[in-house]
C-alpha cells in the first residue's frame, strides 16, 4: 500500500506506507486523509527525497525509546547515516528543519520522556541526532571567529562586549 | 492613463524611498542562527562547555527579532547570571543536564547548582589538569591561614575560597583556582566587618565578592552573595542561626525567638540542619524548612511550617553538620570525641519540600570510624554522592555506600601540619592548613581526586 505526499513545490511522491510511516506527523495524517494525497507545505521536494532516502533504509528499525535524559550524549553517527548527512550545509539545516517539522523520531528527533501529546504541544518535537550531532561536530573545538565563518555569521558585538566575553571565558580555557 | 499610472508608480516608490526605511531582507532560513530555539537546544546538547562558550561568543543571538528567543533568553541568562557568579551559573552549565522542556532562565537554583556542579565535576575529570582518581597535588602559599568561623572555605570545586587571619590579625580572603593549582586572587579584609564570614564567591578568574556580617544579630553588613546563606551568631546569652537570601535580605533566625542556642548550622537549599544545645547541655539535631520564596512565602520567621527535633543523641566534643547529596537528602555528623567517633546518617527532607514533612531517623546504623583505625579525633566528615569523607589530623578516609553498608573504600596519609579546613565538592577534596617550612609556617593546600561519582 501506498500513499501520495506533495511537497511544497507542488511535486508528487508515491511512498510505500511502511516509509511513510517513520514520518510522524505523516503517519498521524494518513488516517484522516484517506486517499488524498497529503500536503507538506513546508518541505521542498529535494529535501523530501533525502528524508525518504533515509526513511528507507531504516524502515524495518525499532523506534527508539523514550529519552529519559540519562542517554549519554555521544556523537558518534553510523557509516551509513554519516554518509547519508554528508551535504552542504544549506541542505543540512534544510533537513534539520524538515526533520524537526515532521516530527521525525529516528533520523532526527530527540525523543523525549513525556507523552507525546504533550509533547507536540508544549515543545513543538525536537530536531536533534543525527543533523544536530552533525551540526555540533561541526562547532566542536572551534573559536567562535571559526564558527562565523564556518557558518557565515556576522559578529554583532562590539569589541568592548567582545573582550568581556573573552574574559569571562578565561577560567575555563586550559592553561 | 498608463503614463498616470506609471507615474504615480514611480512617485509611490521615491516617497517610500524617502520616507520609509527600507525593510529588512528577509533571513534566510537555513542558517544556524535561524534555526528553532529547541533545535539550537538540541544542538547544544551535544556540546562541552568550552564549545558552548565559543558558541555563545559568536553573536547575539536574541538580535533575531523573528524567533521566540528561548534559547537567546537562555544564553542572555546565562551572562547575566555568570556576572553574579562565575562559580554556579557560568558557561558550565551544560543543558544536556537540565529538565530539556524548562527554560533555563525558569530553573530553580538547586536545579542550576547541580547541573552545574556536575557539569564542573566532568569538566574537573576531562581538563588535562585533573589528576586520575586518588591521585593528590599540593600548592604552598604565603599567608597563613587559620580558621575564622563556619564558612571557612567556599567554592564549586574549581575555584576555592579560603579565609582566615594573617600574623598582624588582618583577615584574609585568598582564592585558589584548583585546576592550576595557583592563587588567583587575595584580600585583605577589614576585621571589624568580617567577623563572621558569610561566604564568598568568584566573579572572575581574579575577582570575587565576600559576604560578612557584624556582630549583632541584625547589624549586619551584607555585600553580597547569590546563594542562601547561612551562619552562627553569637552573643553574650544566645547564639543563633541566620540565614541570608540571595538579595541580602534577612531571612530567618533560629535560637533568640525558640530560646535554643544553635552550635552549628548547614544550609542546603531550604532546608536548615543545625545542632541545638539545650540547658543541660544535651544537643540534638533538628532540621527546620525555610519558607520557599517562590511559593510567596514572607521572610518571617514564623511561617516556617515544621520544626523536627530529630534524633536525641548527645553529642560530645564539637560535633559536625554535614548536609549530604543534593539527590539523597540526607546528612552526616560526628560525634566529636577522641575515644568515641563516629558518624550517623539521616535521612532527612528532600530538598523540594517546603518543610520538614519527612520525620528524620537513624539510618543506617552507626559506622564505626575506629574499625579502619583512624586513631585520631576525626575532624570532619564529608558526604558527597556515595562517598564520604572521613578527615582526622593524619587519615583521609573515604567509604563507598553499597547497599546498606559503607566500605572503606580508600585511605589517604595526610601530611598536612595542622589541619585547618576541608571542602569536598566536584570531584576534588580540597584539605588546606599549614605547615613548617624552614623555620617559618606557610599555608598549604592538599587536593585529592576522587572517582566520579556519577
Amino acid at each position: 500500500m501506498s500513499i501520495t505526499i506533495v511537497t511544497s513545490d507542488n511535486e508528487q511522491f508515491c511512498v510505500e506506507k511502511l516509509v511513510a510511516q517513520r514520518i510522524a506527523l505523516i503517519e498521524d495524517m494518513v488516517e484522516n486523509a484517506g486517499d488524498r494525497p497529503i500536503p507538506l507545505p513546508n518541505v521542498t521536494a529535494s529535501v523530501l527525497r533525502k528524508i525518504l532516502e533515509y526513511c528507507e533504509h531504516h524502515k524495518n528499525d525499532p523506534l527508539p525509546p523514550y529519552d529519559d535524559g540519562s542517554r549519554s550524549r555521544t556523537t558518534h553517527i553510523s557509516e551509513w547515516d554519516q554518509k547519508f548527512i554528508t551535504v552542504d550545509q544549506e541542505m543540512l539545516f534544510e533537513i534539520i528543519l524538515a526533520a524537526n517539522y515532521l516530527e521525525m523520531k529516528p533520523l532526527l528527533y530527540v525523543r523525549l520522556n513525556v507523552p507525546r501529546v504533550q509533547c507536540l504541544t508544549a515543545c513543538n518535537a525536537v530536531a536533534g541526532d543525527i543533523g544536530c550531532k552533525t551540526v555540533a561536530n561541526m562547532i566542536k573545538g572551534k573559536s567562535p571567529e571559526e564558527i562565523r565563518k564556518l557558518f557565515n555569521i556576522v559578529n554583532n558585538f562590539t569589541p568592548e562586549e567582545e573582550a568581556q566575553i573573552r574574559k569571562e571565558a578565561e577560567w575555563a580555557e586550559d592553561r | 492613463m498608463g503614463i498616470w499610472r506609471t507615474f504615480l508608480s514611480q512617485l509611490a516608490r521615491v516617497y517610500n524611498a524617502l520616507i520609509w526605511s527600507p525593510k529588512p531582507l528577509p533571513l534566510s532560513r537555513t542558517a544556524l542562527m535561524n534555526l528553532p530555539d529547541e533545535v539550537l537546544f538540541a544542538i547544544v546538547q551535544y556540546l562541552q562547555p568550552r564549545d558552548l562558550i565559543s558558541l555563545s561568543s559568536v553573536s547575539i543571538f536574541q538580535n533575531l527579532a523573528h524567533r521566540t528567543l528561548t534559547f537567546a533568553q537562555s544564553c542572555r541568562t546565562l551572562r547575566s547570571l555568570s556576572e553574579s557568579s562565575i562559580l554556579f551559573w557560568k558557561h558550565a552549565v551544560i543543558p544536556g543536564l537540565l529538565p530539556r522542556l524548562t527554560p533555563i532562565h525558569d530553573l530553580s537554583p538547586r536545579e542550576l547548582r547541580l547541573a552545574t556542579s556536575r557539569a564542573c565535576h566532568n569538566r574537573l575529570l576531562n581538563s588535562k589538569h585533573a589528576q586520575g582518581p586518588f591521585s593528590t597535588r599540593s600548592i604552598t602559599f604565603d599567608g597563613v591561614i587559620y580558621p575564622n568561623s563556619e564558612t571557612l572555605i567556599d567554592g564549586a570545586g574549581l575555584f576555592i575560597c579560603l579565609l582566615g587571619a594573617t600574623e598582624d590579625t588582618a583577615q584574609e580572603l585568598i582564592c585558589v583556582d584548583v585546576r592550576r593549582g595557583l592563587v588567583v586572587g587575595r584580600q585583605i579584609l577589614d576585621f571589624k566587618l568580617s567577623k563572621y564570614f558569610v561566604g564568598a564567591e568568584l566573579i572572575s578568574s581574579t575577582q570575587f565578592r565576600v559576604a560578612v556580617s557584624g556582630e549583632r544579630l541584625l547589624d549586619h553588613r551584607f555585600i553580597e552573595t547569590h546563594i542562601f546563606s547561612c551562619h552562627i551568631v553569637q552573643s553574650d546569652e544566645s547564639s543563633a542561626a541566620v540565614v541570608w537570601s540571595p538579595s541580602g535580605k534577612f531571612r530567618a533566625a533560629l535560637g533568640d525567638e525558640h530560646e535554643v542556642t544553635v552550635s552549628k548550622a548547614r544550609l542546603l537549599g531550604n532546608t536548615l540542619f543545625f545542632i541545638q544545645q539545650s540547658d543541660d547541655g544535651s544537643q540534638n539535631m533538628a532540621v527546620l524548612g525555610i519558607p520557599n520564596p517562590d511559593t510567596g512565602a514572607t521572610d518571617d520567621f514564623e511561617v516556617m511550617e515544621k520544626v523536627e527535633v530529630s534524633v536525641e543523641i548527645p553529642l560530645l566534643g564539637q560535633p559536625q553538620v554535614t548536609p549530604a547529596s543534593f539527590d539523597q537528602g540526607c546528612m552526616a555528623w560526628r560525634r566529636g570525641s577522641a575515644c568515641d567517633s563516629g558518624m550517623w546518617l539521616l535521612s532527612g527532607p528532600r530538598q523540594e519540600s517546603v518543610g520538614c514533612s519527612e520525620k528524620v531517623k537513624l539510618l543506617p546504623d552507626r559506622v564505626e570510624i575506629g574499625a579502619i583505625k583512624v586513631s585520631n579525633l576525626l575532624e570532619r566528615v564529608e558526604v558527597s554522592g556515595d562517598h564520604i569523607w572521613a578527615i582526622d589530623q593524619e587519615t583521609l578516609c573515604v567509604f563507598e555506600k553499597q547497599a546498606d553498608d559503607f566500605i572503606a573504600h580508600r585511605v589517604h596519609g595526610v601530611d598536612l601540619g595542622v589541619f585547618e579546613a576541608v571542602d569536598v565538592d566536584v570531584g576534588v577534596v580540597c584539605i588546606g592548613g599549614y605547615r613548617i617550612s624552614g623555620s617559618r609556617p606557610v599555608s598549604c593546600m592538599d587536593m585529592y581526586w576522587y572517582t566520579p561519582y556519577y
